[in-house]
């Protein structure tokens, strides 16, 4: 009896710092920026609004893909566990090709990943509808969608109009607001 | 500052009137007022409930994307309400991730509370959840100062004062010139009712001006009026006529009271007159009575003398002259002779006895005689020394009354009883109580006589205490009904049909005269009656 109260209270603890997809330091082995980053993956799929046929069911969950294990997709796993967005789950994916990647409505590329798809690739992404999301402003010029951009030690996006509207995908103002700009270029 | 009750009719009713406006609208302007400021702090908090709904929904992204700055920008239009002097945004661990402060105010920060509007006592605040799918990712905290509410609130009490001033204005003239409509009658009744009481003027009238009340109160007062006219002309009248009627009866009363003490002084006269006669008629019978004795003494006397034995004595006288030579001889041999000296000692005694009877008689016709001298004298004396006080024993005069209703009581048959247990000699006015007792024993005859009773008697009772005498008469005749004894005194009250009710009345008079009183007792009818004479015992003068 006496040794079950504090595990009790041990794991609520752990779940009230921990379970909460909130900006605070999950691991030891994350870096902030990529716990910010995984938040704002997230967060991303609170302000976009995808064409419906998009998904086969009112329940489909929204995916979120990436090509590579590392910390930002633990944290994402870690913090879409059990959540819903619109009504939907969110499911984090691994995927190898671009063409896996067009069945994502999320792409997310790391920092030293930016050689995996050509320009072609991405537009043809943007074509099937799916937010594509760069680690690093390297990635704009490339027409990612979203791009982060490090401001200091502020997290901040940019967002490409274009590619947005390439992708049929809807961006709520609220979030606009929030990049760091908007561009309307190829 | 004069009590409400005493001030004038006209005051109280523009006072009343004030009053009434000013509390209606007091009334009106405080609800209304009051209503203002709750409808104000409803719409203030709809207000800044829907301000914080936009600033949620503006700031939900800011907050997800940890982007302060943009939460602030948000934040920022808020400088379009004055009246909001602060904000702030919490996320969702409570700490303050953006704020917004009025320039020049300086707020102090609340720790996160629950949603919902708070009015502390110079401010209201709104804490309002921000929701991003389903999820509350923070808090809104709106504060808003209550200063214009308060400026509103003072330009109602403002403006609610200045229309009370007006409105008590217009009030107060429309109540001082309605007033009069009420108060005028009032004030005029008021005069009216004041001159009359002060001059006593019951000719004037109050003046009606309308049907309502007052024009029947003002009705009433000149009824009342009328009336009281009318009634002061019938006290008048009755005051004459009984001044008149008192001054009759008063001149009346005199002469009845002249009339009486007339009446008085010829009862007592007759009074006087009666006693005189009563004992008048007492010495005829006395006399009387003694001249059948002196009668029959005479008579006595002559009849003795008329065969008196003088004759022998003569003759015995003669024989011896004629035989004066042989006396001895004739005195022992002649048969006559010899009889002499045995005769003679025996008419001696028949002579002494003779002469003892005649003497006698003789001596019963002085006495008699000097009765009637007596009685003679004494009525000559009652008659004679009227209203002279002697000296004289109780006894005396008793006998003295019963001497003179001697006759009747011998002629009846009633026996007298002479109970004297004292004998006081007292000074009196001899007559008078001579008057009461003839008259006392002459009505206990009567009494006697009339019960028919074969046992009559008369007791006379004498008995004398320190200063006073009683003299009861004391007969067993018919007595005297209860209901009689307090009338017995009466004047003109007499059972008697030969009676003039006046021998009772005059004898208590008369013992009242002498300073004492006449008082009656019986046992009722067949019981008989005794009469008392109470008299006062006077210092008695040596003889």
């Amino acid at each position: 009896m006496t040794r079950i109260i504090p595990r009790i209270l041990a794991m609520g603890l752990a779940t009230l710092f921990l379970g909460w997809p909130d900006l605070s330091l999950a691991q030891a082995d994350i870096t902030r920026e990529q716990a910010l980053k995984a938040a704002f993956l997230y967060n991303f799929t609170k302000f976009v609004e995808w064409p419906p046929e998009r998904f086969p069911d009112p329940q489909s969950p929204i995916v979120i893909a990436l090509f590579k294990e590392g910390p930002v997709k633990a944290e994402l796993e870690r913090i879409t566990q059990g959540r819903k967005v619109g009504g939907r789950p969110i499911a984090v994916k691994l995927v190898q090709s671009a063409a896996q990647a067009a069945s994502a409505h999320i792409l997310f590329i790391g920092n030293d990943e930016e050689g995996l798809l050509s320009k072609d690739q991405i537009e043809n992404l943007h074509r099937a509808g799916v937010l594509t999301v760069g680690a690093n402003q390297d990635f704009a010029a490339l027409g990612w969608l979203i791009t982060f951009v490090l401001e200091g030690d502020k997290m901040r996006f940019q967002i490409n109009l274009y590619a947005a509207e390439h992708a049929n995908l809807k961006i709520s103002a609220q979030l606009l607001k929030l990049a760091t700009t908007a561009t309307n270029k190829r | 500052m004069p009590r409400f009750r005493d001030t004038s009719v006209r005051g109280k009713l523009i006072l009343i009137n004030l009053l009434t406006t000013t509390i209606a609208l007091v009334l009106a302007g405080g609800s209304f007022i009051a209503y203002q400021q709750f409808s104000y702090r409803r719409e203030m908090a709809h207000d800044l409930g829907v301000l914080s709904q936009i600033i949620a929904f503006e700031s939900a992204s800011a907050l997800s994307f940890d982007d302060p700055s943009s939460a602030e920008h948000s934040l920022m239009s808020l400088s379009a309400q004055p009246n909001i002097i602060a904000a702030c945004i919490y996320d969702r661990s409570g700490k303050v991730f953006a704020k917004y402060v009025r320039t020049g105010a300086t707020p102090s920060w609340p720790r996160l509370q629950p949603a919902g509007r708070y009015f502390r006592s110079g401010s209201f605040e709104v804490f309002h959840p921000i929701v991003l799918d389903q999820e509350e990712t923070g808090t809104i905290y709106l504060q808003s100062d209550l200063t214009e509410m308060r400026a509103r609130t003072l330009r109602y009490v403002e403006m609610g004062g200045f229309v009370l001033l007006v409105t008590a204005l217009i009030a107060f003239l429309i109540a001082s010139r309605l007033q009069r409509l009420i108060s005028g009658p009032i004030s005029q009744l008021a005069a009216t009712v004041g001159i009359v009481s002060m001059d006593k003027n019951y000719n004037i009238r109050a003046v009606k001006q309308g049907d309502d009340e007052l024009g029947r109160l003002i009705d009433g007062f000149n009824e009342m009026l009328s009336q009281i006219q009318a009634r002061d002309a019938d006290l008048q009248r009755a005051r004459d006529e009984l001044e008149k009627r008192v001054e009759e009866r008063t001149q009346s009363l005199t002469l009845e009271v002249e009339r009486r003490e007339t009446l008085h002084r010829q009862l007592l006269e007759v009074s006087r007159q009666a006693g005189m006669a009563e004992v008048a008629t007492g010495v005829l019978h006395n006399v009387g009575n003694v001249l059948n004795s002196v009668n029959v003494s005479a008579n006595i006397v002559v009849e003795e003398v008329r065969r008196s034995k003088m004759d022998y004595l003569s003759k015995i006288g003669a024989m011896l002259k004629e035989h004066r030579a042989d006396l001895p001889a004739f005195l022992t041999e002649d048969p006559k002779g010899s009889q002499i000296p045995d005769y003679l000692p025996n008419l001696a005694a028949d002579l002494v006895a003779e002469q003892k009877t005649i003497a006698e008689e003789l001596d019963r016709l002085q006495k008699n005689i000097d009765h009637i001298k007596e009685i003679v004298s004494m009525q000559q004396s009652y008659a004679k020394i009227f209203g002279v006080a002697e000296s004289v024993a109780i006894s005396e005069l008793v006998e003295d009354a019963l001497r003179m209703n001697a006759g009747a009581l011998a002629r009846h048959e009633v026996r007298v009883i002479r109970d004297y247990r004292d004998n006081p000699t007292m000074t009196v006015e001899k007559h008078k109580v001579l008057q009461i007792l003839v008259n006392l024993i002459r009505n206990a005859k009567y009494a006697c006589d009339e019960s028919h009773s074969s046992e009559k008697q008369i007791i006379l009772r004498v008995t004398a205490e320190t200063d006073l005498v009683r003299i009861a008469v004391i007969d067993n005749g018919v007595g005297i009904p209860p209901e009689n004894l307090t009338r017995i005194f009466a004047l003109g009250f007499t059972t008697r049909k030969d009676g003039h009710g006046f021998g009772l009345h005059s004898g208590a008079l008369a013992a009242k005269e002498l300073g004492g009183s006449l008082a009656v007792h019986s046992d009722g009818p067949g019981q008989g009656a005794s009469f008392t004479i109470e008299l006062p015992l006077k210092k008695e003068f040596p003889p």
